[in-house]
Order: C-alpha cells, then structure tokens, then sequence
C-alpha cells in the first residue's frame, strides 16, 4: 500500500550529511573504531547463554570469555547492538528429491517481519530478505557446514529435511551477520531425533 | 477434590509469570510475557496513516499479526489474529485517532500451554509501552475442566491435551479506583465482573463453564496485579502526583 510508504524512517538530508561527513574524517556515529563490533550475545534454548565480545585488535580477532552451556532444542537468540534475530531448527521426516536421492535438504526461511521494520508488508517477500534468505543459505550449504549424506535414512525413500526459521526482531543494522550467527547457533544446538528402522519398511523415531 | 498436577501445583496456582517491556528498539512498544515455559514477544507500531479497504475510516484499526515459531502461517493462526483483533478493538479508544491503523505483531518464542492468553496479555502490556489510548486493561487467563468435573487453571500443554474441554477467559483488568466507590459500577455491578472474550475448545457442561469462569475471575485478580506493579515501575514517579 503507498500509504505504507509514508511511514517509512526517513533520514534526513542534515542526517546523512552528517552521517558522511563524519565518515570520510574516520568517526562513527556511536563512537566505534572501523574495525571494531558491537557487542554480541548469543541465547541458546530459553535458560543458557553464550556471551561473546569480539575485538580486532592488530588485524587478529579476539574472541573473549566464551562461556556456554547448550540446551538441545535448535533454538538461539542472537543480540548484536540493537539488532535482534532468533532461529528455529525443525527436521522433518521427507521423499527426498530424485537426483539427490541419498542426501538430506536444508532450507531457511527468513521473514522479515513488520516487527524489525514498520515499511514492510506482511505476506509478501520483500527483495532483502529474498537476499538474506539466499545469503545464509549459499553460506552453509556450500560452506558444508551441515552433512547432508548423514541425513540420509533410507535411500531414496526417506530422509530429514531440516528446516530454519529465522525471525528478525529488531533491524539495528548488520543484519547478514546476525542472520548467519543465528542459524549457525541454532543449528549448532540442534539434534535431530533418533530413528531406527523396523519389519519390513516401517520407521520408528 | 485433590488433583495430582504433573508440575506439583495445586488447581489454582498459576505457573511463574515474567513480564519485561521496551525491549526491542525499533517497534514503538514491546513487551514479552511468559508464564512458565510459554513466551510470547509482543511489539506494537504505533498509529500509522491509512486503513485498509474494509475498516472504517472514521474510527482506528487494529491490526494483528501472528507469528508462529516455525512453519509457514496457516489457519490457525489467522484465527488467533482475528480473536486477539476483537479483543484489543474493544479494549483501545478508537475514536481518539480516525483513519490509522495501529499494528499489534506477536511473535511466538515457545508454546508450552495457554499460547493465546499469554499472547493477549503481551499486547496489552506493549499497547502500554506504546502509550496506545485505552480504556482498561485485559488479563487473560486459560482454564481447563475434566471429566470429573473439576477445573484447573494455567495448563501445560500436556495437560491441555488431556483435558476434556477448556476455556480461554479474558476478563478486564481490575480498576485501582481513586474516585469514591460506586462511581465505577455498569449497571449494578463493578467492571471487573464483566468478560470480554471467551474461547472454548472441546466439551463441557454448563455447570463447568461458569465454575471455570468463576475461577478464572478470582485469579484473574491476581494476574491484573501482577501487570499494574511490572507497568508501574516503568511509569515516571510524578504521575500519580499529578492526580
């Protein structure tokens, strides 16, 4: 709807002046080195958490007291400055796809709700977040961070499909990077259930 | 009569409730509610210009929409939205702001019983932390009746799935009244005793239902409680002076 538009955050001509100006003599507006990250936290299932600061320091990445406890349900809550983002892992039992036939599949779902942006329509997927969703994904299906062949149940009648939810909570900046933490982190919580195959075809989990 | 709740609590406890607000930075007003293991985000944006073609221009909309924690939205959760409109329309003014449309998102975090009471008491705390007119607050409360006849309040999802029927009850928020007693009365009787939605799943008699409702309304008390002291510590401490 046009009238969406309307309610769109809107810089300012001075703001943006301001923004670059500030820029191109080596400040950012809140103060941080170019190089330098806000601070991360990562939540894991609804009681534990990671706590993570990350520090360039001489062109190496520090990472500081990493303390974490893992509660096995495939869920993270991602926290980098402002921005908000929460993954969901499911796995499901499918027909894998013919020429795949003893692989398992992983899809990510990323919407990119009204919560994070007052401009965007429900229902609908705006460009961004078709490019997110594809950037997380490109990211760990060729990084093969996720085995595929391990997924594999009975070949070429049933595999899981594991899927991931992404909710974007709260658009601070710097999406791309929360995004990939999260589906990581909740990936990495993750753990499929058992299934053993019984009689003549049957399946039980 | 006794029952033995898998969690230990006796019919009319309540399961630990949480309430934190302003917590997400771009929504105008956020609020997450949990009660127990159920949690709910809630983030409200708030009038914006416009409504929709079917809404009325001379009043403001509401608009819901629910997220659930995985999958695609499906019937179910259109039909959350459309209870959680109805409710939060006839808590709001709406004749203070015509043609504008205020959105109400719910996020679902994890779903262990009593998912739309949860939700709606989410809303109403971040249409508070938006600052969204209204005229009174909602509490929402689940109630579940067995077969033998004895109703329990706040069910886990296991117990939701055992029961014989159950009921989501929103009742209004009780009034802490600084006019004289009597000035608050509708037709007779003091607000809270009014109800202004009721969602039944399952079967059962008559007689349960309004031993439920009446369950409902006296813990009910307590959940409005519980809302006014986690609203109040945000308010700024010369408001009630200014009364």
């Amino acid at each position: 709807m046009d009238l969406r538009l309307a309610n769109m955050w809107r810089l300012t001509m001075n703001e943006k002046k301001f923004i670059k100006t500030a820029l191109t003599s080596g400040i950012r507006i809140d103060g941080r080195n170019p190089y330098e990250y806000r601070k991360l936290s990562i939540k894991f299932g609804r009681q534990v958490s990671a706590f993570s600061y990350i520090e360039e320091r001489d062109t190496h990445i520090h990472v500081h007291k990493w303390v974490s406890w893992f509660r096995e349900d495939g869920s993270s809550e991602v926290q980098l400055g402002q921005t908000h983002v929460m993954g969901f892992v499911t796995g499901q039992l499918v027909q894998p796809y013919r020429d795949q036939a003893n692989e398992g599949t992983l899809s990510i779902y990323t919407e990119f709700s009204l919560m994070a942006n007052p401009s965007f329509e429900p229902g609908r997927l705006g460009e961004f977040a078709v490019e997110l969703g594809r950037i997380v994904d490109r990211g760990l299906r060729e990084s093969r961070a996720v085995d595929t062949e391990s997924l594999c149940v009975l070949a070429g009648k049933l595999v899981w499909a594991i899927l991931i939810d992404l909710h974007i909570l709260d658009n601070g900046g710097n999406l791309v990077d929360a995004a990939n933490i999260a589906a990581l982190a909740a990936l990495l919580t993750y753990r499929r259930p058992e299934c053993s195959l019984g009689g003549e075809d049957g399946l039980e989990v | 009569m006794e029952v033995d709740r898998a969690d230990g609590r006796n019919p009319n406890q309540l399961r630990p409730l949480a309430c934190s607000c302003s917590i997400l930075h771009r929504a105008h007003g956020s609020a997450s509610w949990s009660q127990g293991d159920t949690k709910v985000l809630a983030a409200v944006y708030g009038p914006k210009a416009g409504t929709k073609k079917n809404e009325n221009p001379e009043k403001a909309s509401i608009e819901v929409i629910w997220k659930p924690r995985t999958g695609q939205i499906g019937k179910p959760e259109k039909e959350y939205e459309i209870i959680l409109k109805r409710t939060l329309q006839s808590i709001c003014i709406l004749t203070i702001n015509p043609n504008t449309t205020t959105s109400v998102i719910i996020q679902v975090v994890h779903d262990d019983g009593a998912l739309l009471p949860c939700a709606i008491n989410a809303a109403c705390a971040a249409l508070v932390d938006a600052g969204i007119p209204m005229k009174h607050l909602a509490v929402a409360i689940c109630c579940c009746s067995a077969e033998s006849g004895y109703c329990i309040l706040d069910p886990t999802k296991l117990e939701e799935q055992k029961m014989k029927g159950f009921a989501y009850l929103v009742f209004p928020n009780s009034i802490l009244s600084v006019l004289p007693e009597g000035s608050s009365l509708v037709q007779g009787e003091p607000m809270e005793h009014g109800i202004i939605t009721s969602v039944t799943h399952g079967a059962m008699s008559v007689d349960d239902y309004f031993h439920c409702l009446e369950r409902g309304r006296a813990a009910s008390a307590k959940l409005s409680d519980f809302l006014r002291r986690s609203l109040q510590s945000k308010l700024p401490g010369d408001l009630s002076k200014a009364e």
